[in-house]
């Protein structure tokens, strides 16, 4: 399941949120970034067809047929960013209700819910007050309710906001196998790139309204050739700054090092130098472009003031 | 345990919690925590429950603990003088919607004294600072939550407290907002300033801190520099993923090192080893990249970050 | 084979459409009052008024004999006062229209179910819930509506046809339902209209409002201030009508009155109907404009 977009402009009033936006959506994790008011939630409001675009066209590609995205969102699953929950409701009768309110039977709705509560592992909850949980657990019940009608897609908005570092992890863990298992799409929309890095596979960056950087996470931060980030102990080691012709050392902070080496070269003079300094390795890795800094130059180059 | 304030021979903490409990009623939600701060960023990291927010309110005063002290620059938690020397940057949503940023920082700051003039000037200064000179005379409702993020920031530290204590300040801010806000609190040490902080983002919270301080139903849990931790925990393997030139001979290498515990293939010519006892191990290692055919190309531990050894210690 | 239930799911099997969608809501939002005991007892508490009418009417018709000596006979003797002659229509339409107990107990039971409803979808941000699978804000203002009316119309008009119904099977013959069956059907009708009206402001209310307290507190103003405002100024400037152009209330049980046939006087029927639809149309115009599809993704 894909979604592309083409030209896709989306304006309140004068405002002009999105303008002449055409992206797509390859199936498995996607995480879409962007600074606030950049035009995520417009493009997230568009596909969740609470905005009308004013120009432009959204499909729904699945094996091979191409559908307007307005007949199929009965197949988006969506879990919002702000706490939301139904007031009096268990967890299971929120889920199962708008489970109904998606179209399904009621027997149906039913068995679904006590399904996907079990999946986001609500099972021991699932017929306590929502307004009792605690924030982890409102959290899995919106996601329970973004799966109830087994959607194809799912849209999650900042779905760790406000959990506990064992409940963030969980909730990662929970996402990337949904994706990974259960052959969802999953649009992830977060300002944390650490989860990014962690659940997804491509990623989308939006600013003012176009899309700046689109493509896999894997290629995005692809190392920038024979450059490698030493890490050595004890902290206060001092290396050559060219240990062997075609090995370059420069330091960048206690015990880090960045190293560079031509092509022809392997590593073994590296080390020697450094028993020979009386150090021991600690890490040694290809310099990689964190997700960081695949934002922050991508985003910058937009910004209309260059910034310090 | 390392500290600035230690290293360069200044025996007073900038914040300085002796033994410190707390009990609401018969329920213990803080048991004999003894916590300092010097001039350096301190995390302060636990899940859901775990007291953090009961000790940030014992450290500004909000709540006094039921046993122990706590002191701020020297001032006792709750005192006239420990409130002037602290900033506090809650989480909770809530601002005064109607006023200005200007004016909001400004009205916080005439609660510690200054004058009507000096309040807008240090008001204006602090937010242009902090990046939102051009809309801080818009009224606070219409900011959006990363303006409003930088707002609460800026009440903690217009006065120039000397110590500043900072719940989630990234939430909801981009990541544009957050490297530029995370580079602001690294450099506030410079200025003699102390700082605790709390967050859930651990990776995030591990490039920004000096050392951490575990919180676990109340006690602290473990402190220090994440290092130190991992180091201190002997029991739990340490992974180590090996990347070289044909690992198959490595990996027959390898598994008669008494260091090493097991050797598993992964993808694409790399080896992850689970390990114990370093530092014999890297020294081993060293020496075997010397003379390695080809050459070792990744060293890379899996499991030292802040992230494993929380999962580690709590998990 | 050991079973992972979870990728074994069946599908969402059929879709259903049309109102059959959105029932469950209207459903959901009916079922809340009588999941708690607190809600239950609301309810109960409710049926009293009508209670007291059956007690009246076993009495009338000897089934059973208690109080005062000649209780019995008095209550049989007065029967020319409509309101307490069982085989005419305003003796069943008295527990729900009078001010007191009718007004008290309808304010009791609106403004602690209807009048909250929205305002507590709101804080709980629920519509976001809501309006994002499909269910437009027309729909979901529907179903809320028909979910709180059958809450109040399960008193203010089933109370009544019980009560009637009760009345013909104690009575000696088939007359007294043959006669009044007219008339009872008009009041029926005439009760379902204006419930359904008083429900609707009610519900803009609590769209309107920031805060459950504050619709509750707004809708008690609405209803009893208004009838405090008609009661003074009719009887100030000595215009009896005034009360049904100005008070909600009294508009309301003007207009049942007026469709089941009773005759009133020093009442302006027009006026009253004036009153109830232009309450009803200012208060759903202004939540239209609190409930506005932006509102669910800020």
């Amino acid at each position: 399941m894909r979604i592309e977009l083409e030209g896709v402009t989306i304006r309140y009033g004068e405002r002009i949120a999105v303008s002449e936006l055409s992206t797509s959506f390859p199936p498995g994790t996607v995480g879409l970034l962007g600074r606030n008011g950049a035009g995520k939630s417009s493009v997230l409001k568009a596909l969740l067809g609470l905005v009308r675009p004013s120009a432009g066209r959204m499909w729904l590609v699945q094996d091979g047929r191409r559908q307007d995205f307005g007949t199929t969102r009965g197949r988006v699953g969506y879990m919002p960013e702000r706490d939301a929950h139904l007031p009096a409701a268990t967890g299971f009768e929120m889920v199962s209700l708008l489970g109904m309110l998606s179209g399904m039977p009621r027997r149906d709705a039913w068995r679904r819910a006590h399904e996907v509560l079990f999946l986001v592992g609500l099972e021991e909850q699932r017929y306590r007050a929502v307004a009792g949980y605690s924030a982890g657990m409102r959290q899995k019940a919106k996601l329970a309710a973004a799966l109830v009608h087994d959607p194809g897609l799912l849209f999650l908005d900042e779905p760790t906001n406000g959990l506990d570092p064992q409940a963030r992890a969980d909730m990662l863990a929970l996402v990337g196998r949904l994706a990974r298992e259960l052959g969802k799409s999953v649009v992830l929309s977060t300002h944390i790139l650490q989860d990014v890095e962690s659940v997804c596979d491509h990623v989308v960056v939006l600013e003012a309204g176009k899309v700046v950087v689109a493509g896999e996470v894997a290629d995005l931060t692809e190392s920038t050739g024979r450059e490698y980030q030493l890490a050595v102990e004890p902290s206060d080691l001092e290396l050559p700054a060219s240990p062997a012709p075609g090995i370059t050392v420069r330091r960048e902070g206690p015990g880090q090092f960045t190293v560079g080496l031509v092509a022809s070269m392997d590593t073994c003079a590296l080390f020697a130098a450094l028993r020979a300094a009386g150090g021991r390795v600690r890490s040694l890795a290809p310099r990689r472009r964190t997700l960081e800094q695949v934002f922050v130059t991508a985003v910058r180059r937009e910004l209309p003031e260059a910034r310090p | 345990m390392t500290s600035t304030a230690a290293s360069s021979g200044l025996p007073d903490w900038i914040l300085d919690c002796e033994r410190i409990s707390k009990w609401y009623g018969p329920i213990s939600a803080l048991t004999d925590v003894t916590l300092r701060v010097g001039r350096e960023v301190v995390g302060l990291v636990g899940r859901s429950g775990a007291g953090k927010s009961t000790l940030m309110k014992l450290a500004v005063g909000l709540l006094r603990p039921s046993q122990g002290s706590i002191r701020v620059a020297g001032h006792p938690a709750g005192s006239r003088g420990a409130r002037a020397c602290s900033g506090l940057c809650p989480d909770t949503e809530r601002l005064y919607d109607a006023l200005s940023g200007v004016d909001f920082v400004a009205w916080m700051l005439r609660y510690h004294g200054l004058g009507h003039r000096e309040c807008r000037e240090r008001s204006a200064a602090t937010l242009t600072e902090l990046g939102l000179g051009e809309h801080m005379h818009r009224p606070i409702r219409e900011y959006s939550k990363g303006m409003r993020q930088r707002v609460r920031l800026a009440q903690a530290l217009a006065h120039r407290p000397r110590f500043a204590l900072l719940d989630e300040p990234m939430t909801g801010l981009d990541p544009l907002a957050r490297r530029e806000l995370g580079e602001r609190i690294r450099r506030l040490p410079e200025q003699g300033v102390g700082v605790l902080v709390s967050s859930h983002v651990l990776q995030e919270l591990q490039g920004l801190v000096d050392r951490v301080v575990m919180l676990h139903q109340g006690r602290v849990l473990a402190e220090g520099t994440v290092a130190e931790i991992r180091e201190q925990m002997p029991a739990a393997p340490h992974r180590v993923r090996i990347g070289a030139a044909d690992p198959r001979r490595l990996a027959a290498e390898l598994v008669h090192w008494p260091s090493v515990q097991g050797v598993r293939f992964g993808d694409s010519s790399v080896l992850e080893l689970s390990v114990t006892g370093e530092p014999d191990f890297y020294i081993a290692l060293t020496e075997l990249g010397t003379r390695w055919p080809g050459g070792l190309r990744e060293i890379t531990p899996l499991d030292d970050d802040l992230a494993s050894v929380f999962g580690y210690l709590l998990g | 084979m050991i079973h992972d239930w979870l990728k074994e799911r069946s599908g969402r099997g059929a879709e259903v459409s049309g109102w059959r969608r959105s029932w469950p809501l209207a459903q959901a939002e009916f079922l809340t009052l009588f999941r708690s005991r607190w809600g239950v007892a609301l309810f109960l508490l409710c049926l009293f008024p009508g209670l007291g009418r059956l007690v009246m009417l076993l009495i009338i018709f000897g089934v059973v004999n208690f109080g005062p000596v000649g209780l019995r006979a008095r209550l049989q003797n007065r029967a020319e006062i409509p309101g307490l002659d069982p085989s005419r229509v305003d003796f069943y339409l008295e527990p729900v229209v009078s001010v007191m107990p009718g007004m008290v107990f309808f304010l009791l039971l609106t403004s602690l179910v209807v009048a909250r409803t929205i305002a507590r979808d709101r804080l709980a941000n629920a519509m976001e819930l809501y309006w994002t699978r499909g269910l437009s804000p027309l729909a979901y203002v529907a179903c809320k509506w028909l979910g709180g009316w059958l809450v109040v119309a399960s008193i203010t008009v089933m109370v009544p046809l019980a009560l009637w119904l009760t009345a013909g099977f104690l009575a000696e013959d088939w007359s007294l339902l043959a006669t009044s069956a007219g008339g009872m059907a008009r009041a029926a009708v005439g009760l379902v209209v204006v419930s359904a009206a008083w429900t609707g402001i009610c519900l803009a209310l609590s769209a309107i409002c920031g805060s459950p307290n504050a619709a509750m507190v707004a809708w008690s103003m609405l209803l009893v201030g208004s009838s405090a405002v008609g009661v003074v100024l009719a009887s100030a400037l000595r215009e009896p009508w005034l009360r049904s152009c100005l008070s909600l209330w009294e508009a309301g049980t003007v207009v049942v009155r007026a469709i089941a046939g009773v005759p009133q006087r020093g009442v302006s029927i027009p006026g009253a109907c004036a009153m109830l639809a232009g309450c009803l149309i200012v208060t759903m115009l202004l939540a239209r404009s609190r409930l506005r599809l932006e509102e669910a993704l800020r």
